[in-house]
């Protein structure tokens, strides 16, 4: 028993001494708000770690090597995901802190024939992967942002920024038309899906952002922050915005975050069940390896920093049929699947993910044609 | 989920993420090159979670009656249970053996002469390696003495050797792909996934198996073994980028 203690301090010590802690304050979770959903105390968060820790290569199935293989994939596909996630959610707990949602309504045009090409040039300023830009376009719509624009900037964001753009070149050298493509076929895909959504009846979005927002927010600090910036003279001043700003990235990151996981997850069984030898056999068919990239893309969810060097490893595919890789990879993943049903409801990824999926396949194809050679 | 959980899987995150970063752990999933970007991040979520914790235990006295978070939250703890019940380590064996070796692209019209140590001998990269075996039509490696580092996977169609394999990684361990090069002659007994330097010489493939436009490559790149030393520390990086 004593080996065991000393060994789970080594390991996590940290970790779980501080869990531990919470834990054992807490006995009685104590009253509960009148809630249909119960929320989930401290003990459930500790206990599983605690337990993990000390089951630490004592369980046998935890070791057989595809167990091993899975858990590879999945901590590396969440790991590489956290510090952009973190870069994320620490700018949109500053744009709920700091930019009052008058401001957004002010610099962004009424009509959705301006603002979602200029959503989608904005894009290109956020350098990140897809991951960061989720909980950014749901706090932009929290905040009263134009729900078109708010999306055409998530879907442009990850594909056309300076970092991907510069990483696709690096990946395909001497091959600028990859790069031309790339830009072109995301960003008209990413201001198609904004007008289209523009025309619609965004009904089912915001329904689902304000129930979000009434079923989690004990403490209400959205009506916090918009009082703040309706009076400047609130004598609360720098330490609201402050608990404001860490309040809403803390919030973030554990949403945005949980869906992340379960999209990892995901990712990481498609990669274990689909082996890649299989892939690389269809690759012949030019219609066939369209799909298999598209399908892949959907998959593989590949960060869309990295997924060129994916794109360029695979030479046995067309490089039209990499392009749609490339272009449906930053719309459409399974992470991102996760992430949007999570942050802008079931409903809505029911109807936006399959047409963003068929428009960046389409503009990609046709982009193709005409710009590679 | 209660506000305090929601801290405590912020903060236990970011001290798990500071650990694998510290130790160098975390090079078995992601780039070297990430280090920074999760050390910051590492430090962001630590203080994120310090700070909501040290705020809840002075202000509120029943910490999970304060509760905010949305509960999809909780299987964030699902990376950190695995990480340390299973404790998985980096791409291995099983990975290589699950898909055929990658054929890196042609890299240079005009390959470098290889330049050697004092010794005679030439550190090369599994993707220099292939790749030059692939397209060079100087045939730069003839005759070379190389030395390659990667793990030992074991194949059937190798009965005198093993494939010295590492990974191509453009972003995170999933993505990996294996290089896989066949040591011939190998006199000793090496197991999987053990780190070793393999000093060897390209045997040149037969004019029939060499790739082409239409055809890539599909019998492995072969070096006759000189010597096989297990290595005692692995490299700083297990895998290679393509850049």
């Amino acid at each position: 028993l004593f080996k065991t203690e000393n060994r789970y301090h080594t390991q996590m010590s940290g970790t779980i001494t501080s869990a531990q802690v919470q834990s054992f304050e807490q006995p009685n979770p104590g009253p509960r708000r009148k809630n249909r959903r119960r929320p989930i105390p401290v003990a459930a968060v500790a206990v599983p770690m605690v337990i993990a820790a000390l089951a630490n290569g004592r369980i046998g199935f935890l070791q057989w090597p595809n167990v091993r293989l899975w858990s590879t994939l999945f901590v590396s596909i969440s790991v590489q995901a956290f510090p952009f996630l973190v870069l994320g959610v620490l700018l949109s707990g500053a744009i709920a802190a700091v930019v009052p949602s008058e401001l957004i309504n002010r610099l962004v045009p009424e009509r959705p024939v301006f603002s979602v090409p200029a959503a989608g040039l904005a894009g290109m300023a956020l350098p990140g992967c897809e991951c960061g830009s989720v909980p950014i376009a749901g706090r932009l719509i929290r905040n009263g942002m134009q729900p078109a624009a708010a999306l055409t900037f998530l879907l442009s964001a990850p594909a056309i920024n300076p970092v991907v753009l510069i990483s696709t070149a690096i990946a395909f050298p001497g091959d600028r038309s990859v790069v031309v493509a790339r830009f072109l076929a995301s960003f008209i895909t990413a201001i198609t899906i904004g007008w289209w959504w523009s025309r619609r009846d965004g009904a089912p979005l915001s329904a689902q952002m304000d129930h979000d927002d009434q079923n989690d927010d004990h403490h209400n600090h959205d009506h916090h922050n918009h009082d703040h910036h309706n009076h400047d003279h609130h004598n609360r001043g720098q330490s609201s915005r402050w608990s404001v700003f860490i309040d809403a990235a803390a919030r973030d990151f554990v949403h945005a975050g949980g869906y992340l996981v379960v999209g990892a997850a995901a990712a990481a069984t498609m990669q274990l069940v689909v082996p890649r030898s299989v892939l690389d056999t269809v690759a012949r068919n030019e219609l066939l390896s369209i799909a298999i990239m598209a399908l892949m893309a959907l998959m593989l969810s590949i960060c869309s920093e990295a997924d060129a060097f994916v794109a360029a490893g695979l030479p046995q595919f067309s490089l039209t049929s990499r392009l749609v890789f490339l272009v449906v990879g930053p719309v459409l993943d399974l992470k991102l699947l996760s992430m949007q049903a999570g942050v802008f409801g079931h409903r809505f990824a029911r109807v936006f993910a399959p047409t963003s999926f068929l428009v960046a396949i389409i503009s990609a194809v046709v982009i193709g044609k005409v710009v590679l050679k | 989920m209660s506000r305090v959980a929601r801290a405590v899987i912020i903060f236990s995150i970011g001290l798990t993420c500071g650990r694998l970063v510290l130790s160098g752990g975390f090079s078995n999933f992601v780039q070297v090159h990430m280090r920074i970007p999760l050390a910051a991040a590492s430090i962001v979520m630590v203080l994120i979670g310090g700070i909501e914790i040290l705020n809840l235990l002075r202000t509120e006295r029943n910490l999970d009656k304060v509760w905010s978070a949305p509960a999809i939250g909780v299987v964030l703890v699902a990376p950190l249970i695995v990480l340390t019940s299973v404790a998985p380590t980096g791409l291995g064996a099983l990975a290589a053996s699950r898909s055929d070796s990658l054929a890196p692209s042609q890299t240079s019209a005009d390959y470098e002469p290889l330049v050697a140590d004092a010794s005679g001998v030439a550190d090369i990269r599994h993707s220099d390696f292939l790749s030059r075996a692939l397209y060079d039509r100087k045939e730069s490696l003839k005759g070379r003495k190389v030395r390659l580092t990667g793990i030992v996977v074991k194949d059937p169609t190798i009965p005198d050797g093993f494939m010295v394999t590492r990974f191509m990684v453009s972003c995170c361990a999933a993505d990996g792909r294996p290089m896989k090069i066949a040591v011939r002659g190998v006199d000793k007994a090496f197991d999987n996934d053990e780190w070793v330097e393999v000093i060897g010489v390209w045997r040149p493939l037969p004019e029939a198996d060499k790739p082409t436009d239409s055809e890539p490559q599909t019998s492995p790149v072969e070096v006759d073994a000189i010597s096989v030393a297990p290595m005692k520390d692995p490299p700083e990086s297990p895998y290679e980028t393509p850049y």
